[in-house]
């Protein structure tokens, strides 16, 4: 027996001997999982191209249905529904209003009117962009017909200069308008009064509106037997009212949302004074400025009666 | 190939390199397992994935500190996780029952064999936190964040470990020179 000495001094003062070489397996196992993850590097690699791969493709699908969607919205015209009694359909540019039963009779203006409108329409860009551009009428009748045509153009090459040159060119228009009529209830008024090339003039320069201008008609306090509904301005896209709201959305058009059940309708025909809005169920709801103190709306359910309220100023 | 040279090449996946790794490391490394592992598989399959392991995330030996340390570390780590697979440490011991005889009277030298037998005698417990302790020279704070269990419990079953080897050196269970030569001086004394 020598000195005195703790055991774990003892055991951490011959550690060295535990030094022992493994079996030649072990190598063998760590080159095996050495090479799995070699070619796991590969598969991550692999797997990043393929969901980089994956989200491109996501890209373009979602942007072909958005091109497309704008496409089929701005030809607005295939609604195919089973007919039912108060169903009317547009199948497209030509044949519209198939059934004769409703209330909205076809008419030879409004066909010739479609027509004219949408002879050559403009594939891209937003609806009330689309329509600005396919207004063939308004560039021929302009005071430079060279430079428009440019301009038409450019729009067709770039959507991004669509918006800047309707955007000018609106500009231009709207000054005009205001140079000859301070407001739009004047120009409504004064339009009667004025002569055939203004009133044709004022006709085009609706045209150059957005939609909610378009729809400003119905802002005032409205009466229907014993109620009494005001549409009143909130911004430059919102029109409201207790019961519903005006709303022009980018890409969407212009929408009428029901506050009580917050149905969103899409508006999906427009006339000068008529503007047919449609929800998911095909309910419909259309309003028609009759005169300006009188209008209806009339809901068209897909399936039941329709009900058609008069408003009175 | 030097320990620089190793590294380099590792860092470049070439397959030499790691291999040279693996023979420099691998009876150190292996040792450390079996100190903590009594299975010789199970050692084994620690060794290998702790290498893989030290081998693969080679980038982050930022070269502070020894390599051989840094691989240490993985392996001990290593042979922790595959304990607390199968073990759980939380065992509560009451510290003021237990009486302290820290050293005893043996040979200074102990035999491979010597110290596997040792330790092979202790409970899981008691040898994870006697190597932790005694041989990595871990503070019990660190021993209890490890292993999930209390300082209290660290502090007692190392005591209780040490202990146990002090009672296994005493009964003569570990033949070394000493032992050898007191038995041989005992059975001399019976022939006389």
């Amino acid at each position: 027996m020598k000195d005195q000495k703790d055991i774990s001094e003892l055991i951490r003062n011959n550690l060295h001997k535990l030094e022992k070489r493994p079996s030649e397996r072990t190598w063998e196992r760590l080159e095996s999982r050495l090479d799995n993850r070699r070619s796991h590097g590969n598969t991550f690699l692999y797997r990043q191209i393929a969901m980089a791969a994956a989200v491109v493709a996501l890209v373009a699908v979602i942007s072909l249905i958005t091109v497309l969607f704008d496409k089929q919205e701005s030809q607005f015209a295939k609604i195919n529904e089973s007919s039912s009694v108060k169903n009317w359909i547009i199948q497209d540019l030509e044949t519209v209003y198939t059934d004769a039963r409703t209330n909205i009779s076809p008419t030879a203006d409004f066909q010739k009117e479609l027509k004219k409108r949408y002879a050559n329409p403009i594939q891209e860009g937003p609806q009330a962009k689309k329509l600005l551009a396919s207004n063939n009428t308004l560039t021929k009748s302009a005071s430079k017909p060279e430079r428009s045509a440019k301009e038409l153009k450019v729009m067709k090459k770039n959507k991004r200069k669509i918006e800047v040159v309707a955007k000018t060119t609106e500009e231009k228009q709207l000054t005009e308008t205001n140079s000859t009529f301070n407001t739009k209830e004047n120009n409504k008024s004064n339009s009667n009064v004025s002569s055939a090339k203004k009133s044709n003039d004022t006709d085009l320069i609706k045209n150059w509106l957005t939609l909610t201008q378009q729809m400003e008609w119905i802002i005032g306090a409205w009466r229907e037997d014993n109620s009494l509904v005001e549409w009143q301005k909130v911004n430059k896209s919102t029109i409201l009212c207790d019961e519903f709201v005006l709303k022009e959305k980018r890409n969407i058009g212009l929408q009428l949302i029901d506050s009580k059940s917050q149905v969103f309708y899409n508006l999906v025909f427009e006339e000068k004074d008529k503007k047919v809005f449609s929800n998911k169920n095909s309910d419909r709801i259309i309003l028609k400025n009759i005169s300006t103190n009188k209008f209806t709306m009339t809901f068209l359910p897909a399936k039941g009666n329709e009900k058609i309220r008069t408003f009175v100023k | 190939m030097t320990e620089q040279q190793i590294i380099q090449g590792c860092r470049k996946q070439d397959r030499h390199a790691q291999q040279a790794l693996y023979q420099r490391y691998s009876p150190k490394m292996f040792g450390v397992c079996k100190r903590y592992l009594k299975n010789h598989e199970d050692a084994e399959d620690v060794l290998v994935e702790g290498l893989f392991k030290a081998i693969s995330k080679i980038e982050m030996y930022k070269g502070a500190g020894s390599f051989e340390g840094w691989i240490r570390r993985i392996i001990v780590n290593e042979a922790l996780m595959h304990l607390r697979k199968n073990k759980n440490f939380k065992m509560t011991v009451e510290i003021s029952n237990i009486e302290i005889q820290s050293f005893i009277t043996i040979q200074d030298e102990l035999e491979a064999q010597d110290i596997y037998n040792l330790l092979d005698k202790l409970p899981t417990g008691y040898r994870t936190i006697f190597n932790l302790y005694v041989v990595e020279g871990f503070k019990h704070r660190e021993i209890a964040e490890q292993l999930n269990i209390s300082i209290n419990t660290s502090k007692s079953q190392l005591i209780l470990a040490k202990k146990r080897l002090q009672k296994l050196v005493r009964r003569n269970q570990i033949p070394g020179v000493g032992g050898i030569l007191l038995s041989m001086v005992s059975s001399l004394l019976s022939i006389f």
